[in-house]
């Protein structure tokens, strides 16, 4: 059995507009392909980052610092992926 | 997700009241007015519906995502990709694992409706979006809320919303009808009819009489205990409905049908005898009438007379009222077709639940005590005009009859009567033909005129009691609540009274006084109220063989005893007990047909 990987990340949210329905539909895209869970959030309150409905509910505005916490056997490949799409600010702008 | 090859569900038998005789079978069809309404019924389903209800919710979600995705490419190839993009997290929102676990979850533990986990489970979800800071972020309640509400429309969307739209032979089942919702009904489809709501005494119950399709009402949950398509047994005669019947049980009611359809013919035979008690007492039986074409039925049953014919069906059409003419018509028509028996029609009674689109009613907080019937025609006399023409002109030649409905004092009907003279001057001036001695009758259905119909009866030509509405404006009983359905008795004390108070108005005066409610169509209450000495009785054409046969097996002496005792009672269950012994002794067979 593969060994459980666990990563924890922080990222601050630089769109304008923040995490809102399409940078949400995004991540839960890319989130979706793994087999590993993950979770964002802030202390607290965390959610999946498959559950686009969860995803709605954080606190996800611009120069927001969020969480991301992945659990699983391609946790390393999975975070690699969202780091990009922050780093990106969600190919919004 | 979901299990859909459950093993077949057994059979559920439901117990309503039966409000028009018959048995049918055949497929449900859900009928839904306020389809995608904002309310969303809250209803327990039982252990053993749950997979149902998941069944349903994988449908609408499946339905859903597709409804959405096709947007998606409509706004894609219109406006661009770009803009399309909002409906990927939408498609998200359908095929969120977490959501719909959740409700899943939800619809287990709490074992309520579909529609009502999901509302709670997203109402968590929009209330909680509600109260993020960034006032951009907050908007996302809105796709929350625009997704949630589509997967509820798909919910209900199984059902049908117009009664036209039916096109196979089914049984149509729904929360309640409203009169709107039946007028478009097409006879040879709808087979039966089966509602969560009402009484015997409601709109749906009269309108399935008048169509003579089975019906039960007051069955509480059954729109949330079948889905479109399955089998449903329909007994009005018992008031039960059975949910996928089994092949042993319709092979009972095969059976049974044959034993029904020998006793109607025993009741066909009755069909040119009078309607007279054993000591010769002769009580006419007149028909209560809804469309023109029922008239055509009634001789069938053994009826000659309409004691009423209701003009409401004139008016459900939208956006458009009948003119003078065309009204003329099909009084005329209706009255030709009785010749050279008497016709009573009624004068519109509109309003209350028998709202009207076109005429622009505003909803009443209090409709049953409301702007309707006779007052509404009083405060727009152009309008009542119309109507009184139209029957003016039909009754030149013709024995027709009119009578105002709701009446609740003597000033109405005098009002009524001046521009019904009115309505004669002009006629006179512009020379047309009517009826110079039109007979001119009110309906004694509110308590008041009961109380005062000695005042009222030097003005009118005939009463007509309209039992349904007097008991419930007396014994303050909306009959269509099911929750006080049980208070609504027409052998109360004070019902009875009040009877007999307006037949002794009405004969001190020599006029004659019918009933035309539900009460006159009841065996057990026929001979209390021949006995209080009501002068015709008028009721649904299909009625007409059992009470006739009830008639011809009573003696008016005995009537007259019952009645006599019955004012003296205090109790109405001891006086229902008592109509039943005489019933017991005088039409044994009806006695056992009916309980």
């Amino acid at each position: 059995m593969a060994k459980l990987e666990t990563i924890v990340r922080e990222f601050e949210v630089e769109n304008k507009y923040g995490i809102h329905a399409r940078p949400a539909a995004l991540l839960v895209k890319i989130a979706g392909k793994f087999s590993c869970d993950i979770l964002i959030g802030k202390k607290g309150y965390e959610v999946s980052a498959k559950s686009i409905m969860g995803l709605l509910t954080i606190e996800g505005h611009q120069g927001a610092k969020l969480h991301v916490h992945a659990v699983g056997a391609d946790a390393e490949e999975a975070m690699a992926e969202i780091a990009e799409l922050f780093a990106n600010k969600f190919f919004e702008e | 997700m979901s299990p859909k090859n459950t093993e077949p569900l057994s059979e559920i038998i439901l117990k309503g009241v039966g409000v028009s005789p018959g048995v049918a079978v055949g497929e449900v069809v859900l009928f839904a007015h306020d389809k995608g309404a904002s309310t969303v019924v809250d209803r327990s389903v039982s252990e053993e519906q749950i997979p149902l209800e998941i069944a349903r919710f994988d449908e609408a979600l499946i339905a859903t995502h597709r409804q959405i995705s096709e947007i998606q490419r409509k706004v894609a190839s219109m406006l661009g990709e770009e803009h399309a993009g909002i409906f990927d997290a939408h498609l998200l929102v359908v095929d969120d694992r977490y959501f719909i676990e959740e409700v899943v979850r939800e619809l287990r533990e709490k074992k309520k409706n579909v529609e009502s986990i999901i509302s709670q489970v997203a109402g968590r979800y929009i209330e909680m979006l509600s109260k993020l800071e960034d006032d951009y972020l907050r908007e996302r309640a809105a796709d929350v809320r625009d997704v949630t509400r589509r997967i509820i429309e798909n919910l209900a969307g199984e059902a049908v919303d117009r009664m036209d739209k039916i096109a196979q032979p089914c049984i149509v089942v729904a929360t309640d009808f409203s009169p709107s919702d039946t007028a478009g009904i097409d006879r040879a489809m709808v087979h039966a009819f089966a509602t969560d709501q009402g009484s015997a005494t409601s709109h749906t119950a009269i309108m399935a009489r008048a169509l003579e399709v089975p019906a039960v009402v007051g069955l509480h949950d059954l729109t949330g205990q079948v889905r479109p398509g399955e089998t449903v047994l329909v007994d009005g005669t018992r008031g039960v409905v059975i949910i996928r019947p089994t092949s042993e049980r319709l092979l009972i009611y095969a059976q049974r049908a044959e034993e029904h359809k020998t006793i109607l013919c025993e009741l066909e035979t009755l069909k040119d005898k009078p309607p007279e008690t054993t000591d010769g007492y002769y009580v006419p039986i007149a028909a209560n009438v809804g469309l023109p074409s029922d008239v055509e039925r009634i001789g069938k049953y053994g009826a000659k007379v309409v004691g009423l014919f209701r003009t409401e069906f004139l008016f459900l059409e939208e956006d458009r009222l009948p003119d003078e003419e065309e009204q003329m018509q099909v009084y005329a028509q209706v009255a030709d077709q009785c010749a050279p028996d008497n016709v009573v029609i009624r004068t519109l009674d509109m309003g209350g639940d028998k709202f009207s689109s076109a005429l622009r009613i505003a909803p009443e907080l209090n409709p049953f005590l409301g702007w309707r019937a006779i007052r509404f025609c009083l405060a727009h006399p152009d309008f009542f005009k119309i109507q009184l023409r139209a029957i003016l002109r039909a009754g030149a030649g013709r024995n027709i009859s009119m009578m105002y409905p709701m009446v609740s004092c003597l000033g109405e009907v005098l009002e009524a009567n001046i521009i019904l003279g009115e309505c004669r001057r002009e006629l006179q001036e512009e020379a047309i033909p009517f009826a110079e001695n039109l007979r001119v009758g009110v309906m004694i259905e509110i308590p008041s005129a009961a109380i005062t119909a000695d005042l009222i009866a030097p003005h009118v030509d005939f009463f007509s009691i309209g039992t349904n509405d007097l008991i419930q404006y007396t014994l303050a009983v909306d009959r269509v609540n099911e929750n006080v359905a049980y208070l609504y008795t027409p052998t109360h004390a004070a019902i009875l009274k009040l009877i007999s108070q307006v037949v002794r108005a009405g004969h001190a005066q020599h006029i004659p006084v019918s009933v035309c409610g539900e009460m006159a169509a009841s065996p057990e209450l026929v001979p209390l109220l021949i006995g209080l000495g009501v002068d015709e009785l008028s009721i649904s054409p299909p009625s007409v063989p059992m009470v006739k046969d009830v008639i011809r097996n009573l003696s008016y002496s005995d009537c007259r005893m019952l009645a006599k005792e019955a004012l003296r009672s205090t109790s109405s269950a001891e006086i229902l007990a008592q109509c039943r012994e005489l019933l017991a002794k005088s039409s044994p067979e009806i006695l056992e047909l009916i309980s």
